[in-house]
């Protein structure tokens, strides 16, 4: 059971003769670098700092629901544990751009110390079912936070860090909010080009197997946990990165910053831009972003429309956006 | 001794607390096999309700839980209905994302309707008794009495009844029971409702110790699921023993560790039990009882 089997019917068989695996057909690295080139120009058109905070948070919330489509929808593996991910990703990549040099080094050290935890925390959790898997993972997620609480001379705890690298590619300092969402969008843009190349490789097919099917897959030769652990690393990994870009882009933070309601807002994401497609993850990350600027008078009332929409969603829609096309056509063709 | 039978009065206090939501959470997977992510947040709003009828309307204090229960009975009836009736069938993790959507809801209805500031509610008997020289008030021993009561409805109410050999049919082996006509739609609301009237309940009792504010629910509810999977869910007296457990480690753990990470010791039960015995540190039972 996973992500992508909350729909009711499964697909059309493929016509003989032309049996392409789904992930051959459509043209993913043209649209891919259409989404790319046109999210180029954004900044250009909204150009205070204002705006461009917003654009920079719509990128760092589109790398950490990518990262929890990786775990959720990919590896079948639901996670509360997004917030700890990220908070970890943050610390990490302070304290490595501080000590082993720049921000790139951050970067790496966060993803791949998230990727480790995230891979621990699976193998360790290897025999819950997916619904206590959930549960370990939101007290893992607490409890992260609650020992970057403590460990102030680490984190700074609730006075918080400054004195960050700031971000630089060839000795040019990226100060501009400009150029710090050209340097997330790269970030992005290659995960995302990592995500299509995966769907084109055999692992992708051999992981919806294992997530789909865990003891057929294992009678077949494949090794389902350490399948799974891969999808829900990567994933991890992801939200890392997605951290790691939020503290070398704000100058300063607290422990303040990482709660349980990140998940949520990160679940909701997913859920509204559907889980169908790596792009979901985008959609709904873009609309959340600006949809409180546009309610800004019923601001009181986000958590209560967060919590119906969720609803909505999951009874009406379970595909999400990205999947509207599909939802709507079986709603036409039963009437 | 002084510290000690203090620092253990207050985790006994605590874990009945943590019991009782834990034994709703419990009834509801043995009924209906989902985990209610929404039962703290339905603590939470036994105590609001609390304060409100107490407070607000000046109304004596055994009505008051009377009244909390009623309501809280129809919150979870009405909760059946909104987030598990139309889901039926699916996926369990889509079951966890809706009682956690209902959660948030409570949480956010909670803050719209009383505000965010702490409120304290008076305890029923105010007073604080010694027992080897600490001070422990009566409030703790209401708990502990509430408990021990509870406990025995309801052991009566799923040995005894025709109710109650019907959820444990299903908790038994669900697919055989539907076959045997067990009416599953009629006994998941009325399930939805006891679970949330315990954890109403536990909230009127826990309000007037902790102060009660929207977040209250929500940070015990890993507690109780500390103890929902170190009870192993399969008795419901080991459930009830496993969250006397975590209490008694956390209040102990807090007083003689450190207070700063009070909060993360049950996380640390949770999390190790899961990693190394997911099953539960009670043995499950494998054969039948009935």
């Amino acid at each position: 059971m996973s992500g992508t089997e909350l729909m009711e019917k499964p697909a059309a068989p493929a016509k003989l003769g032309r049996a392409i695996p789904p992930a051959f057909q459509g043209k993913q690295f043209p649209l891919l670098a259409v989404i790319v080139f046109l999210a180029l120009f954004p900044p250009l058109i909204q150009s205070d700092a204002y705006d461009l905070g917003l654009l920079n948070n719509v990128l760092i919330y589109s790398l950490l629901t990518l990262g929890f489509y990786w775990c959720f929808a990919l590896a079948g593996q639901f996670t509360f544990a997004v917030f700890g991910m990220y908070a970890v990703g943050a610390y990490v990549s302070v304290w490595a751009a501080r000590h082993l040099g720049g921000f790139w080094s951050g970067l790496v050290a966060a993803v791949v110390v998230t990727a480790a935890i995230g891979a621990l925390t699976k193998l360790a959790f290897a025999r819950c079912s997916e619904i206590y898997f959930a549960i370990a993972t939101m007290a893992l997620g607490s409890l992260i936070v609650i020992l970057f609480r403590e460990w102030t001379s680490f984190t700074g705890g609730y006075e918080g860090v400054s004195d960050i690298a700031v971000p630089s590619i060839f000795g040019y300092q990226l100060i501009s909010g400009q150029s710090k969402y050209y340097l997330g969008l790269g970030i992005l843009a290659v995960l995302l080009l990592l995500t299509v190349l995966f769907f084109r490789s055999p692992v992708a097919r051999d992981l919806a197997f294992a997530r789909d099917k865990g003891p057929v897959a294992a009678v077949t030769g494949l090794k389902p946990v350490r399948l799974q652990l891969m999808g829900f690393a990567v994933g991890s990994g992801i939200q890392g990165a997605a951290g790691s870009l939020y503290a070398h882009g704000s100058g300063f933070f607290s422990v303040e910053a990482f709660n349980i309601d990140l998940s949520l807002l990160v679940l909701l994401m997913l859920l509204l831009g559907g889980m169908v497609s790596m792009y979901g993850a985008i959609i709904g990350a873009v609309i959340l972003v600006y949809l409180p600027e546009f309610l800004r008078d019923a601001s009181k009332y986000a958590e209560v429309i967060y919590a119906l929409a969720i609803l909505v969603i999951i009874v009406a829609f379970p595909r999400g956006i990205a999947g509207l096309r599909h939802t709507l056509g079986r709603l036409v063709r039963r009437a | 001794m002084e510290r000690f039978v203090s620092l253990l009065a207050n985790g006994i206090a605590n874990g009945s607390i943590y019991a009782l939501v834990a034994l709703g959470i419990v009834l509801l997977q043995k009924a209906t096999g989902i985990i209610n992510f929404a039962q703290g947040d339905l603590l939470t709003l036994g105590a609001f309700v609390g304060f409100w009828l107490l407070v607000k309307e000046g109304l004596p204090q055994p009505v008051v839980f009377g009244l909390v229960i009623v309501l809280l009975f129809a919150a979870g009836v009405a909760l059946e209905r909104v987030g598990y009736a139309p889901l039926r069938g699916r996926s369990p993790l889509v079951i966890v994302i809706s009682t956690f959507a209902l959660g948030l809801g409570i949480r956010a209805l909670l803050v719209l309707w009383q505000g965010t500031t702490p409120r304290d509610l008076p305890a029923p008997f105010g007073g604080t008794f010694s027992l080897f020289g600490a001070r422990i008030p009566q409030q703790s021993l209401l708990i502990v009495g509430v408990l021990a009561l509870v406990g025995v409805a309801v052991y009566l109410l799923f040995q005894k009844t025709a109710v109650g050999r019907q959820v444990r049919a299903l908790a038994v082996d669900r697919e055989t029971a539907l076959l045997m006509g067990i009416k599953v739609r009629r006994l998941s609301p009325l399930t939805f409702g006891v679970s949330a009237a315990l954890a109403g309940l536990a909230g009127v009792l826990v309000a007037p110790i902790l102060s009660v504010s929207p977040g209250l629910g929500f940070g015990l509810l890993l507690n109780a699921f500390a103890a929902v999977v170190l009870g192993g869910s399969e008795r419901l007296a080991g459930v009830a023993f496993a969250a006397m457990f975590v209490a008694v480690v956390q209040a102990l753990a807090a007083g003689y560790i450190s207070p700063n990470l009070v909060d993360a010791y049950p996380f640390l039960i949770l999390i190790l039990v899961l990693a190394v015995r997911p099953q539960g540190l009670v043995r499950s039972v494998t054969g039948v009882r009935y």
